[in-house]
């Protein structure tokens, strides 16, 4: 999968949100806000074909999370991005 | 400072983004709420949001209506990049089969906005003129225009996303002898496509209308809607954000001859009183300024309580559920709205009130006539 284009991070007053920008996502009704891991993620991601495990990886290489937790909280924010559109499966 | 007062400032703020906006204190969240639904009222979400966010941080309105406004404007910027893809696109296949455009009003106004992409998006308006009108029609509907509908001035439908609407006319003027006075007027400017713009998002220039028949045209327009079913802030803004540019450039001259000659003077510095007073302008870079206080500020009242294009009026809901019922609604509506503008502009009013009262009662004894017809 790969995040899809379209998007861009802003920092809106404290929030970290993703924002649609372009044509393409004019449609897009929504915002999302993210936590702290979930930008580390965001940016990390960008431009790059990715598994549910990279992304458990990048989460164990900067938090002291164990892996498991890792793999999990990676698997609920990759569905969670699926279902809002902002991946591209 | 009240809600209104605070409005004030933030869109001074945003709209001229020369001094920072003060506030007196910091607004509760009720209050911010109250902008909120005002500015968008009077679709200026984006010029209101560009003064909040000149605010210091503690001053701002909570996280959620931030987000929720953001969001707005965001979408909106958006629909800005659509219709310059769009605008470019289609001039550019009018110019190559030979048809001369100019754009009237919406993004070439927003280009003269400190942030053009927070000026409030509409559709595309195409000025054709009479010669060409018919084989634009035929071609833009060729090129796949969807939902195409003719009214006497315009077709318009959505062409690859946006709203367009091909001109015949520029405006239409209920005076016959000033109609052809504007006519002719308007169909000169066609010859001078000298003036453009680049719109933010595109490389190709966009010709529009020269500056005196522009500024003519958007007051022009602003009037007109506001005699007819409503206007909102946002036209006032436009008419100021193009008097500011415009100043030291404009043949003053000649505006003066045609408002003169169109007999809109007064109608002028009606409007131009609240550009001066409440939009922000600088009164020296406003022509023909004159203090009209008192008509002026009955006129912002209509304005604030309708909101853009008249949509948030009360009472303007049809709750009849048979024809005549309905149109006598109409005119009962239409009739109640006259008696408040007789008072800042008597003889657009009545002459409004009578053009609209004729036309609907053609209209209605037309479907009657239509409706017994297939009874029997």
């Amino acid at each position: 999968m790969r995040l899809r284009k379209g998007f861009t991070m802003r920092k809106i007053g404290t929030d970290h949100v993703i924002v649609p920008e372009g044509v393409e996502t004019i449609n897009f009704n929504k915002l999302m806000s993210l936590n702290g891991s979930a930008c580390y993620l965001w940016e990390s991601l960008q431009g790059k074909e990715f598994q549910e495990e990279d992304m458990a990886k990048l989460l164990t290489d900067r938090y002291e999370v164990a892996e498991d937790t890792a793999m999990i909280d990676a698997k609920k924010l990759a569905d969670h991005w699926i279902q809002t559109g902002l991946i591209d499966e | 400072m009240t809600i209104i007062q605070t409005f004030w400032t933030l869109l001074q703020a945003g709209l001229w983004q020369k001094s920072l906006p003060v506030l007196d204190s910091p607004l509760s969240k009720e209050e911010w709420q109250g902008i909120f639904d005002l500015a968008v009222k009077q679709s200026l979400d984006g010029i209101i949001y560009d003064g909040m966010m000149m605010l210091p941080e503690e001053q701002r309105p909570d996280r959620i209506l931030q987000l929720k406004w953001y969001g707005r404007v965001n979408n909106n910027v958006q629909v800005h990049s659509l219709l310059n893809r769009v605008l470019v696109e289609i001039v550019d296949k009018f110019e190559e089969e030979g048809i001369p455009v100019l754009l009237l009003k919406g993004q070439g106004n927003a280009s003269f906005y400190e942030n053009p992409q927070h000026r409030q998006c509409g559709d595309i308006d195409l000025f054709i003129g009479t010669k060409n009108y018919e084989r634009a029609c035929r071609l833009i509907k060729d090129w796949g225009m969807n939902n195409a509908e003719e009214s006497g001035k315009h077709l318009h439908g959505e062409w690859h996303g946006a709203h367009i609407e091909v001109h015949r006319f520029a405006a239409v003027l209920h005076n016959p002898a000033k109609q052809r006075r504007f006519v002719k007027w308007s169909e000169e400017m066609l010859n001078d496509r000298s003036n453009t713009f680049i719109p933010s998002t595109e490389t190709q220039p966009v010709p529009i209308l020269p500056p005196v028949f522009n500024v003519f045209f958007v007051f022009y327009h602003l009037l007109h809607h506001f005699s007819s079913s409503g206007v909102g802030l946002r036209q006032f803004c436009d008419l100021a954000r193009l008097l500011h540019v415009y100043h030291g450039k404009l043949n003053l001259n000649e505006l003066e001859k045609q408002l003169k000659g169109f007999g809109l003077m007064r109608q002028w510095q009606i409007i131009a009183y609240l550009l001066v007073h409440h939009i922000g302008l600088a009164q020296e870079e406003c022509p023909f300024y004159k203090d009209t206080g008192r008509l002026s500020e009955e006129m912002l009242r209509i304005v604030l309580e309708e909101g853009n294009f008249g949509y948030y009026a009360e009472n303007r809901e049809r709750k009849n559920t048979s024809y005549i019922g309905r149109k006598w609604e109409g005119f009962m509506i239409h009739t109640r709205r006259s008696r408040r503008l007789i008072r800042i502009f008597p003889c657009r009013a009545i002459g409004n009130y009578i053009s609209v009262v004729c036309r609907g009662t053609k209209v209605a004894i037309k479907s009657l006539f239509n409706h017994n017809n297939k009874k029997i």
